[in-house]
């Protein structure tokens, strides 16, 4: 292994470093406008979630798209009464978003320390519940705000 | 739900402590006499340390708890998938991606890169899924021309 070999590899990854950040970012941004022109609460807009269209419950993710339109009119109460789990879970996503930019900047991957397993556990638990108390009827805010 | 803390201590990795002060160092061994000239004996060529190499892709550490990188677990991909896409494969890929920490926590490398490919599988599956949806969708509605008028179904993902 020679010193050549290591700089040019070096060279190489610094050229295409920002493109996996790059194009996350962009489809984040491209999905906000696209549901921010085109809203989800109009019939037909977009395809009717496969799991709903089978059984006529709520999965998780259900109300996803109508709350990221609440949000891109800044309405978070209304995004949170679509889908509590993507409010909940987004701030998650864009700190490890920035995290992946910020290590892209100093040309080192993610440390890849793990967690304990016990926090994702919990987090699954969570989803699991909230799948599960959103399809209970009576109960307010927790499903997707629509039927 | 944090990426930052460290991972258990490895014995393997704890510093050997030095010999207490009343212990005699171990003398090095007196070279034998020798036989044969010193120039034609090459010197006793050494194995390179099996560890300190990069990180191999695609592989298991090479040896034992602790060594090597773990693998990464997608939890990103996974949450990803769950929230946008409508199948519940998103859920699935957690749980792999769960179990990557708690299999590479428990010291067993082979089963944490097994959990590691499977939630980024499901996470692609899940992503697949809601494209082949979206373009049998498009398909549909370019070719019905219901586009925002005459479908019976008032909810969206």
């Amino acid at each position: 292994m020679t010193m050549e070999i290591t700089h040019s590899a070096v060279q190489r990854v610094s050229a295409h470093r920002y493109t996996g950040p790059a194009i996350v970012g962009l489809g984040a941004v491209a999905l906000m406008a696209c549901v921010a022109i085109r809203d989800p609460q109009t019939e037909g807009a977009y395809p009717l979630c496969m799991f709903r269209a089978i059984t006529g419950l709520d999965c998780p993710g259900c109300g996803s798209l109508r709350a990221l339109h609440a949000l891109t009119g800044g309405d978070v109460g209304a995004a949170m009464d679509q889908n509590m789990l993507l409010v909940a879970v987004l701030p998650f996503l864009v700190w490890r978003w920035v995290a992946w930019v910020r290590s892209s900047a100093r040309e080192a991957t993610i440390r890849p320390r793990l967690t304990a397993a016990t926090w994702i556990y919990m987090f699954l638990g969570l989803v699991v519940a909230f799948w599960v108390v959103r399809n209970i009827p009576g109960v307010p805010f927790i499903g997707s705000g629509i039927g | 739900m944090s990426f930052e803390t460290p991972p258990p201590s490895d014995a393997t990795n704890e510093p050997v402590p030095p010999p207490p002060p009343g212990v005699p160092t171990p003398l090095p061994v007196p070279m034998p006499p020798m036989t044969t000239p010193p120039s034609s004996t090459p010197p006793p060529s050494t194995p390179p340390p099996p560890f300190g190499g990069p990180p191999g892709y695609g592989g298991p550490p090479s040896f034992g708890y602790g060594a090597g990188q773990p693998p990464n677990n997608y939890l990103v991909w996974a949450i990803l998938a769950t929230i946008l896409c409508c199948l519940p494969l998103g859920v699935v890929s957690i749980v792999f991606s769960s179990q990557v920490n708690s299999k590479w926590a428990m010291g067993d490398a082979q089963g944490a890169l097994k959990a590691s490919n499977n939630a980024r599988n499901f996470a692609i599956a899940s992503a697949v899924a809601v494209l082949v949806i979206g373009v049998v969708w498009l398909f549909f509605a370019i070719l019905v021309g219901v586009s925002g008028s005459s479908s019976s179904s008032t909810t969206s993902l």
